[in-house]
This record gives structure tokens, C-alpha cells and sequence, in this order.
């Protein structure tokens, strides 16, 4: 009962960590623009005044650890936390079948 | 439904062999001592990676291999593609910690004599593909062809050109030509992405195998131990026990490595200017600088040969015993104590430890 009841829970808590990851915009994402097209004309003069190249100030931004990324970062713990206790609790049935002499065997 | 469930089983046993697979999981025992903390590091390295495994190829899409447009497609990968600075982060984190758990995995095998007989080839597969985690660690690091990486090129491209009769070729092989352009960072890209990857796939499926076929290395002390009380040396199946125990480490090193990566994520340096000097005090990346402190400490001439081909000859000399170890280490071949050998893993251990504290500090 007690590992069903964890299983409910460890599924319930990956379901809103996923939902969470996928919901939320990435901080830097930018909406798709429509799909347009530009005159070869406009792109030479967009390459030549250099648009389009990254600053290392926007890397850094990119960097930057937000409130999101650490409650992101909160829900994987919980989840492997979650996981590890459920893994444990197996472990245990298998040292009790092993102490039992159910499939110990010595080298 | 418990009939269905059994079809199922049966079905795909029939065709996927699953049940023959989970036999010989079953079959296989691991020893269980003091030491067994020690066979936990090659299920982590085999976790790490299938990480780069699933991390590499996302990143293949975004990356622009060429000169002028490596800095800037990184760049790009960092702040335009959807999570692509968590992608790259965790790439990162997992080469440093799949090196990091390598040395580890090597030391101890090392200090516990794993090599002797018969694991000699599992000893010597295992060598091969350490050496091949550090190349790969080291053409990752200059992928992003930042300034960090240019000087990282040009250091590292130097020192195997210091090997006496091949190192002028070496050199002119890695960089493609007399100075470090564009054509080494096509050379590095090839090397990352497609030699070394095919080249570690194929050396760690026959380590696997030697190491299913005969199974985990008992230190001898614990053999010895186990002879005189005339006790025979417990061990527990390698399914489901060990199997288990490998999920938990893994999860807890796959927590670790998206910490690092969200709290530490992957840098990117300056743009490259050709013209630009070296900086002062310029270093390889953490897993090389233990072999930078000890080429600093050479002097300029030592015994009129030039102090940095002595010292790349003798820490070729020093990785040759360590590879031959299986065949110059007689005593544990004959299964006893080489106090020897077990006072040169030490040494070995300290030396990079301590070295690459100063390298890291100072």
C-alpha cells in the first residue's frame, strides 16, 4: 500500500515537473516571427551593420540563474529524492529475500 | 489481465530474449567487502556517457564547425535556442565529471591491482579508453573557438610537437598546418564528434564483455584475508542488487550534473584576436594541469636537452609502466603482495593530486 501510495505521489510530482519544464517560455526564447520574405537587398544591409551578432553581455544573461531555474531545479531533487526512497524500499525486500538465503550464493 | 500480462511477457521474451538476458544478470555475482564501493564508478561512467551520447548530437544540430562561425553558433545555442544553455551546461558538466569519475575509476583499479590475471586486456581496453575521455575532454574544450580555446590549441597542439623524431608531424597532423586556423578546428571537430565517439564506443563493448566474462577483480588482500580464516568471500547478484544500487547513483549523479549545470552554467570567452598575445598566466583545463605544473617545474635546459622534451619523456616513460602494468608487475601476476607498485600508485595518486591543487591555486 505504502509503495503504491509513493508510486501515486512520484507520478503526480513528475507530471507537474514536466508540465512546469514545457509550460513556461524559456527565459530567452523569442516568439517565432510570421514567416516573411525579405528582398536579398535587406539582408546585405542587415549583415553589414551587423545585426544578428550575440554580445557576450547577452551570453551572460543567458547565464544568469533566475528564481525559475532553481525551483526547476527544486522539482528534479524531489523527483530523484522520491525515486531513490522507492528504489530503496525494493533493495530492502531484495537484502531481506538475499539474508534469507533466496538467491545469495558465495564465490 | 494477469494472462494478457503474460502473453506480453512471453512475446517479447521470444523475440528480445529478456528472460535469457535477466538469467545471466542473475547468474553473474558481485563480491560484496570493503572494496565494493570501488565497482560502482564504471556503471557511473557508462551513465555519463550515454548522457554526451544524447547531449552531443542535440548540440551537432545547432553547432557551425568553421572559424568563422563556431564562436558565434555557440553563441547562439547559448541565448536563441529553447534550453540550449541547460543542453550545453550539461554536456559540459557531464565531460567533467565523466573525467573526474575516470581518474577515479582508474585509481582505484590501480591501487587494488585489478589487473592481474586474467583481466589483463580488460586492464588494457580500460587504459585505451581513459586516454580517449581525455582527448575527447580536451577537443570539447576548444570547440567553442573562444579565446580560452585558441590558447588551449595552441599549448596543447605544442607539446606533443616537444616528442622527439614524430612530434614535428604530430604537430603539423593536429593543427593542419604550421599554426593553429581553421583547419585544426575542422581537424579538433572530427576528432570530437567522429573519431574518438566511434573509437570509445568499440573499446568500451569489448571492456564490457571482458568484464562480464570474468567478472569483478577481488583486491588480494581481501582473498588473502578470506584464505586464512578459511571463509568463503559473500556475493550478491548483479540483478537485482547491484542493478538497483547503480539506478541510485545514477539518479543522485544526474541531480548533481543539472545543479552544476544550472548553477555553474558552461562559459564562453572572448572572440578570438589572432594578433592579441598570449595572456600571463594562461592554464589547460583542470584534468591537463597536473602535466602543466610538472612541465613548469623543469627548468629551461636540463643536461643540455631541452627541459620540455625531458619532461614529456619521462611522463611517456611513467604512462608506459602504467599501461604495462599487467606484464612488469610479476608479484601480483603471482598473486602476491608488490608493495612496489602498490608505493607507485600512491605516488602517482599524490603527485596528481598535489599538482593539480598547485596548477589550480597558484
Amino acid at each position: 500500500m505504502k509503495r503504491i501510495l509513493a508510486s501515486i505521489l512520484l507520478l503526480a510530482c513528475a507530471a507537474l515537473f514536466t508540465a512546469s519544464f514545457f509550460a513556461g517560455a524559456p527565459a530567452h526564447a523569442e516568439e517565432a516571427a510570421a514567416v516573411k520574405i525579405i528582398p536579398t537587398t535587406e539582408i546585405k544591409t542587415e549583415e553589414g551593420s551587423g545585426a544578428g551578432i550575440i554580445s557576450a553581455e547577452e551570453v551572460e544573461k543567458a547565464r544568469a540563474i533566475t528564481a525559475e531555474r532553481i525551483y526547476w531545479l527544486i522539482g528534479l531533487w524531489l523527483l530523484i529524492v522520491l525515486a531513490a526512497v522507492l528504489i530503496r524500499w525494493q533493495l530492502r525486500d531484495d537484502d531481506k529475500l538475499y539474508h534469507e538465503g533466496y538467491y545469495s550464493r558465495e564465490l | 489481465m494477469e494472462e494478457q500480462n503474460i502473453q506480453v511477457k512471453k512475446a517479447l521474451d521470444e523475440r528480445l530474449m529478456l528472460g535469457a538476458l535477466i538469467d545471466l544478470a542473475r547468474k553473474k555475482l558481485v563480491p560484496v567487502h570493503k572494496h565494493t564501493i570501488w565497482y560502482y564508478m564504471g556503471a557511473l561512467l557508462l551513465i555519463l556517457f550515454m548522457i554526451q551520447m544524447i547531449t552531443g548530437p542535440i548540440l551537432l544540430f545547432y553547432y557551425k564547425p568553421a572559424a568563422e562561425t563556431a564562436y558565434q553558433s555557440v553563441a547562439e545555442i547559448m541565448v536563441k535556442v529553447p534550453y540550449g544553455w541547460l543542453l550545453r551546461s550539461v554536456h559540459h558538466w557531464a565531460s567533467n565529471l565523466m573525467i573526474l569519475v575516470a581518474f577515479v575509476h582508474f585509481f582505484s583499479t590501480f591501487l587494488v591491482k585489478a589487473y592481474r590475471r586474467p583481466r589483463e586486456f580488460a586492464w588494457l581496453t580500460g587504459m585505451v579508453m581513459f586516454l580517449l575521455v581525455l582527448f575527447l575532454g580536451y577537443t570539447g574544450y576548444t570547440l567553442p573557438f573562444d579565446e580560452r580555446a585558441f590558447f588551449a590549441l595552441n599549448v596543447g597542439t605544442d607539446m606533443p610537437g616537444a616528442i622527439p623524431v614524430v612530434g614535428a608531424y604530430v604537430l603539423e597532423f593536429l593543427r593542419g598546418g604550421a599554426q593553429v586556423g581553421a583547419h585544426t578546428l575542422n581537424r579538433f571537430f572530427a576528432l570530437h564528434v567522429g573519431v574518438l565517439p566511434l573509437a570509445l564506443l568499440a573499446v568500451l563493448a569489448i571492456h564490457i564483455i571482458l568484464v562480464q566474462m570474468h567478472g569483478m577483480s577481488i583486491p588480494l588482500s581481501i582473498e588473502k584475508k578470506a584464505q586464512q580464516e578459511k571463509k568463503k568471500i559473500p556475493a550478491k547478484p548483479m540483478f537485482p542488487h547491484f542493478v538497483w544500487h547503480d539506478a541510485v547513483n545514477g539518479l543522485v549523479l544526474v541531480g548533481l550534473l543539472f545543479t552544476l549545470a544550472v548553477c555553474m552554467p558552461s562559459e564562453l570567452g572572448s572572440i578570438i584576436d589572432y594578433l592579441k598575445p598570449a595572456p600571463v598566466g594562461v592554464k589547460p583545463d583542470w584534468f591537463f594541469l597536473w602535466v602543466y605544473q610538472i612541465l613548469k617545474w623543469i627548468p629551461t635546459y636540463v643536461l643540455g636537452i631541452e627541459g620540455e622534451i625531458v619532461g614529456i619523456t619521462g611522463l611517456a616513460m611513467v604512462a608506459a609502466v602504467i599501461f604495462c602494468a599487467p606484464f612488469v608487475d610479476w608479484k601480483s601476476q603471482r598473486n602476491e603482495r608488490s608493495p612496489l607498485f602498490t608505493a607507485f600508485a600512491v605516488i602517482s595518486l599524490t603527485v596528481f593530486l598535489v599538482c593539480t591543487a598547485i596548477g589550480f591555486f597558484f
